[in-house]
């Protein structure tokens, strides 16, 4: 049989060990018919077309406001998500609660500030800013932290300012010029200038950020195990953590982190990864109850988020 | 106004969807294979198709019409897929995960997995041949239908189609050599 004035015959109608035509034959006849919606899905189809398409007017008139919302929104959203406004915000933080400085020193000060002179011996604290959780206190200084400290010696806050630069090179390196390896190295500076220093957790963050960015994912987990208690905080590192176990299989593990990541009031685009994720863990614990809930959850919450489609797919998958 | 193909009388939405909704369904199917969904398709058609029915003039045969906004949106679709492979992995896995609604035999698993083997193969290919291919192939449309959908001439269609299926077949074996089969 001709294939309907093409002159060749389908490959379905090819005997089954007929070289390679035959193979694709074979593989073309395995498919059989598609699974097509009936009238109860096309009905549903239809009526949610007739939702999405709205009164003409109203589309055309509020069009370009409806842009300018959607980008300032999505903006906004990249921020939160991307990590940006949480440093940004506790830099605030930190230099609203810095003690003042004593209002015996200020010509000293400003001047040291003009000149960028390596710091004078007397100095105001060495505590640069408390941290936002407890930082370990340091075993070799028991005593308070004098105001002034007595004797030549490098300027108290240059350690942390170092440290400090170092994280912003990581950070940079990273971010800016998209070198995660440079960023390790800067890291792997700083954690052998600074073993156990303030700014430690963040810099495991940047750390799993560069390895993900590598591709190395175990790298990437095994750190965030490690650490055993991550502060409140660092809920992207919790969702990271939930999304890295939950590929490794480890789905009650995932299941804990990406709870607690949802238990934050805020309602952003990290819920949206985090109910997307366990909904993904708790199907593959049979947990189709819970499954089914993340993900009216997130339909819920973000009926037009870029995975909707997926998600209401899912969702009707759900026994 | 819209008018229709034949008579010259306006098309009404309604009676667009009812008429061609299913036919839009085997395309979105047959053309974006297991990873795409066949109701986010019909859904993104019909929208299109709603917004632009007041233009459509009859130039063209409307089923040609709706083919070639199924064929983009498609077309869309499996970009959209291929740019977040997390999405892809986390979908099938949910899928996978939940029970089907029927009893699953065998078949069922075998299918799929020639589906997914037959769409991998297809992917490789240009639009063009791929669209000629599947509607041949797995629609069994004439050369002329064929035509008639992608406004080509048969003569082209059966030349488009002759490369479609050399490259196919090359690729599968190239495939097929990787996986150590003969």
């Amino acid at each position: 049989m001709t294939g309907g004035g093409s002159g060749e015959a389908r490959w379905r109608e090819l005997p089954a060990g007929q070289g390679a035509e035959g193979r694709a034959g074979e593989m073309v006849r395995r498919l059989g018919n598609p699974a097509l919606p009936g009238d109860e899905r096309l009905a549903a189809i239809r009526v949610r077309i007739r939702l999405r398409r709205g009164p003409r007017i109203v589309r055309r008139r509020f069009a370009p406001v409806l842009v300018v919302v959607a980008l300032l929104t999505g903006t906004t959203l990249g921020l939160a998500a991307s990590g940006w406004i949480e440093p940004l915000r506790e830099r605030w933080i930190r230099r609203a609660v810095e003690p003042p400085v004593p209002a015996a020193d200020p010509p000293r000060r400003r001047l040291r500030a003009r000149r960028a002179e390596p710091a004078p011996v007397e100095e105001p604290p060495a505590v640069v800013a408390p941290a936002l959780e407890p930082a370990p206190a340091p075993a070799a200084a028991p005593a308070p932290v004098p105001l002034r400290r007595p004797g030549p010696s490098i300027a108290p806050d240059a350690g942390p300012r170092r440290e400090t630069a170092l994280l912003a090179t990581a950070i940079r390196k990273l971010r800016r010029a998209g070198d995660a390896r440079g960023a390790l190295s800067a890291l792997d500076e700083r954690a052998a200038a600074f073993p156990g220093g303030e700014l430690a957790p963040e810099a495991d963050l940047v750390r799993v950020e560069a390895l993900l960015a590598l591709g190395e994912r175990g790298a990437a987990l095994r750190l965030l195990d490690e650490r055993a208690d991550a502060p409140p905080r660092a809920r992207q590192a919790l969702l990271v953590r939930g999304e890295l176990r939950a590929e490794a299989g480890r789905c009650a593990d995932a299941a804990r982190d990406l709870g607690m990541v949802l238990s934050h009031p805020p309602r952003d685009a990290l819920d949206a990864r985090a109910l997307l994720a366990r909904a993904s863990c708790r199907s593959r614990l049979h947990d189709y109850a819970g499954a089914r809930g993340d993900l009216e959850d997130y339909l819920r919450g973000f009926p037009g988020g870029p995975d909707a489609a997926q998600a209401a797919a899912a969702l009707r998958a759900m026994p | 106004m819209s008018v229709s193909a034949t008579g010259g009388a306006p098309l009404d939405f309604d009676a667009v969807y009812r008429d061609h909704a299913r036919l839009v369904a085997r395309w979105a199917a047959r053309l974006g294979g297991p990873a795409v969904s066949v109701d986010d398709v019909v859904q993104d058609v019909f929208l299109v198709v709603s917004r632009r029915l007041a233009a459509f003039r009859g130039e063209a045969k409307l089923t040609t019409w709706l083919f070639r906004i199924t064929e983009k949106t498609v077309r869309n679709a499996r970009r959209g897929i291929r740019r977040r492979p997390w999405l892809a992995r986390l979908t099938p896995r949910i899928a996978e995960a939940a029970p089907a609604p029927q009893p699953s035999p065998a078949e069922d698993c075998e299918r799929r997995e020639a589906a997914v083997a037959f769409y991998r193969i297809l992917d490789s290919l240009p639009e063009k041949q791929r669209n000629v291919l599947v509607l041949y192939e797995l629609e069994a449309m004439g050369a002329p239908e064929i035509g008639d959908l992608l406004g080509m001439k048969a003569a082209a269609v059966r030349v488009m189609l002759h490369r479609a299926r050399a490259r196919f077949l090359d690729r599968m074996q190239v495939e097929a050599k990787s996986e150590g089969r003969p």
